[in-house]
């Protein structure tokens, strides 16, 4: 039940965008369908009705965040790249993923399921998605692309795009995303270590922060604040303690108050009134999602896998 | 013509008396006599009676010549001559002034009509403390002092010490006070995705009296008003009923600062400390509770007039005079002290120094 309402949603949420989109491409993903064999020819490869199924664009920009010529220009590039490395790079902005599923990646990762995406019989693929209302970002991996998106992996690429994001540079971003899936899946062709490099600190919250931008670590101080604090602190201090010792030479002032000449449970209070005049009321959104509960810009990331996926999920 | 003031000398020996708050007594410092302030007003209950009648005449007459001549008595710097009956040394005394001694044969002695009529004091607080307590009680007050110049506490001197019955209103009133807060209660609950913070707003309203008992308030212009603030509280249990016979070795002097005058301040005091008790029972229930108008007076009052004692103490360092004040009967003693700039400086860099070294070590080396 829960699936086919997903699927109702997705289909109503994509249709006036992907349609369009579909047939506004004549250049359309079509070997998305099948693997490519070198000795197979085209028209053998592609199965009409598996085009019908891929005809999926590789940048999906339902939340408007492109331009037509930036948007075809991804799409070239996404093409391009998913060909070179048969492993096919998405990248889909909405403006509130919570129709789809209230989590970001697993969003992400329906829209991957549903329209069966993916290059090839491995369905190698790496797929964005952007939400833009509560600014979450996620991206899953399956296949060749799982495997660039393993935990240190996820981490190098989405250090490449998350600063763009957090600048609004969209079209940046999504070049960076596409480049750094790039990055890793040549190193993975090459035989290369996908995830050398990755500097990741688990903060006590359980979400994976960039060492350097990791709000619990304890950073050394930078010169100039710890001779400011050489000299200030003990001026302060020596300030403080010669204070006191002055204010001991002066002790005669002038009495302002009559505490111990007041008769003890003399009041008589002879009106008491506490009237209700009015109520005011503020609401705060209470982040729930674990990856949410890091904030905007800054913050850290989750990282997901399983069920032949793994991807990462934030904030930007 | 009888004279205007009293020696209160020995009936055994005819030697100064004086008061010895230690006892309570008379004694004389001579054949060790000892009387009780009872028998001494019985002994010189007519000689006062004289001397108080002669001086209202005397009074009486200056303010008639003075309708028509200025007094030689009571010339421009305001001085009232009067003649030792022990001596017949002339002694010169402020106006205000009601007990002194003669500095030429060091009797005691007391003006009985400067305490006549409006001015007989309600009551007197007799010194419990002597002389000796408050020298000890001065080398005290400078243990601890780290900024006290060395050669204050090692040249300094006590140049003058006296013992002095100060003028003192004491104010017994009821302020009625009536003030307005705005007040807010406030709830926090979470609601679906969102917390809700709630905020209930109050118009609050206390209203009541309070009663005050004995504020003091010094009626002496000669006294600074910080220093007789600061050496309260006195214990009222111990107030007497007025009678010249404690004054016998003291000095004392009579009001110059009006009731009236003085109750501002009395006023002002209690004022403040109404304003902390009413906002207390309005504010106890509230997250906020900030007073918008206030009615707070003592509109009505009534003074009683006290002499209280106090230790004057006066040192001269630098040729500059410090003056100190010891509560005569409790002993609390204040003043104002002399500041060593190179005591200052050394604390200062002795604190600083160090402390910049460890925070040093910690900071670059650690």
């Amino acid at each position: 039940m829960k699936k086919r309402l997903f699927a109702l949603l997705l289909a109503l949420l994509l249709l006036t965008a992907f349609a369009p989109a579909a047939l506004a491409e004549d250049t359309a993903p079509a070997e998305e369908s099948a693997p490519v064999e070198e000795t197979a020819a085209p028209e053998e490869t592609a199965q009409p009705e598996e085009t019908a199924e891929t005809a999926f664009p590789y940048v999906l920009d339902q939340a408007g965040l492109l331009s037509d010529s930036q948007r075809q220009a991804l799409e070239q590039k996404a093409a391009a790249l998913s060909e070179q490395h048969q492993c096919s790079l998405y990248v889909v902005t909405v403006q509130d993923h919570t129709s789809l599923n209230y989590d970001v990646y697993e969003a992400a990762k329906g829209v991957f399921q549903y329209y069966d995406l993916g290059w090839g019989a491995e369905k190698n693929g790496v797929i964005l998605l952007l939400s833009m209302n509560a600014r979450d970002y996620a991206f899953a991996g399956h296949g060749s692309g799982e495997t660039i998106c393993s935990r240190e992996s996820s981490w190098l690429i989405e250090d490449e795009f998350l600063d763009n994001f957090r600048n609004n540079d969209w079209s940046g971003g999504f070049d960076d995303f596409l480049d750094a899936c790039d990055t890793q899946l040549t190193k993975l062709e090459s035989g290369e270590d996908v995830n050398a490099g990755a500097e990741i600190v688990t903060g006590p919250d359980g979400l994976d922060y960039h060492s350097y931008n990791n709000p619990y670590e304890t950073r050394e101080p930078i010169i100039l604040p710890r001779v400011l604090a050489v000299i200030f602190i003990p001026i302060a201090v020596a300030l403080g303690v010669c204070s006191v010792f002055k204010a001991q030479m002066k002790t005669a002032k002038e009495a302002t108050r009559a505490d111990e000449y007041l008769v003890p449970h003399s009041m008589k209070l002879s009106r008491k009134e506490d009237i209700f005049t009015h109520r005011t009321e503020s609401r705060t959104l209470i982040e729930t999602d674990s990856g949410h509960r890091a904030g905007g810009g800054g913050g850290g990331s989750s990282f997901h896998s399983g069920g032949g996926f793994s991807g990462r999920s934030g904030k930007f | 013509m009888p004279s205007q003031i009293t020696n209160y000398q020995c009936p055994a020996c005819t030697g100064p008396l004086h008061f010895v708050g230690s006892s309570g007594r008379l004694e004389c410092e001579y054949c060790g006599s000892s009387y009780s302030v009872q028998e001494i007003e019985a002994l010189y209950a007519d000689k006062e009676e004289a001397a108080e009648a002669a001086g209202v005449q005397a009074q009486s007459a200056e303010a008639a010549q003075a309708a028509e001549e200025y007094s030689f008595q009571q010339g421009a710097e305001g001085l009232k001559v009067y003649s030792c009956p022990s001596c017949g040394a002339e002694l010169f005394c402020d106006e205000t002034t009601a007990a002194t001694s003669c500095p030429y044969c060091g009797n005691p002695t007391v003006v009985p009509s400067q305490f006549h009529g409006q001015r007989k004091p309600d009551y007197v607080l007799p010194f419990k403390l002597d002389k000796k307590a408050a020298v000890a009680a001065l080398k005290n007050f400078y243990k601890g002092k780290k900024l006290l110049p060395r050669a204050f506490t090692d040249n300094n001197h006590i140049e003058e010490i006296r013992g002095v019955y100060v003028p003192f209103w004491l104010f017994d009133g009821r302020v009625t006070a009536d003030i307005r807060y705005a007040a807010t209660r406030v709830r926090s609950f979470t609601s679906g995705k969102y917390r809700i913070t709630e905020t209930n707003h109050f118009d609050v309203r206390r209203a009541g009296t309070l009663d005050f008992r004995r504020i003091p308030a010094d009626g002496s212009k000669k006294m600074p008003d910080p220093m007789m603030d600061s050496i309260e509280p006195f214990d009222y249990s111990e107030l007497k009923p007025f009678s010249t016979a404690y004054l016998p070795g003291f000095l004392a002097d009579i009001y110059d600062v009006s009731a009236e005058e003085a109750s501002e301040r009395a006023v002002r005091r209690a004022c403040s400390t109404s304003i902390t008790e009413v906002n207390a029972t309005a504010a106890g229930t509230y997250a906020s509770c900030t007073p918008v108008s206030q009615q707070v007076d003592m509109p009505r009052f009534q003074a009683h007039y006290a002499l209280l004692p106090v230790w004057m103490l006066a040192t001269r360092w630098n040729d500059k005079t410090y003056l100190f004040a010891m509560n005569g009967q409790t002993g609390k003693l204040i003043g104002d002290l002399p500041v060593s700039m190179g005591r200052w400086w050394a604390w200062f860099f002795g604190i600083a120094g160090p402390l910049a070294a460890v925070l040093a070590a910690i900071l670059f080396l650690m």
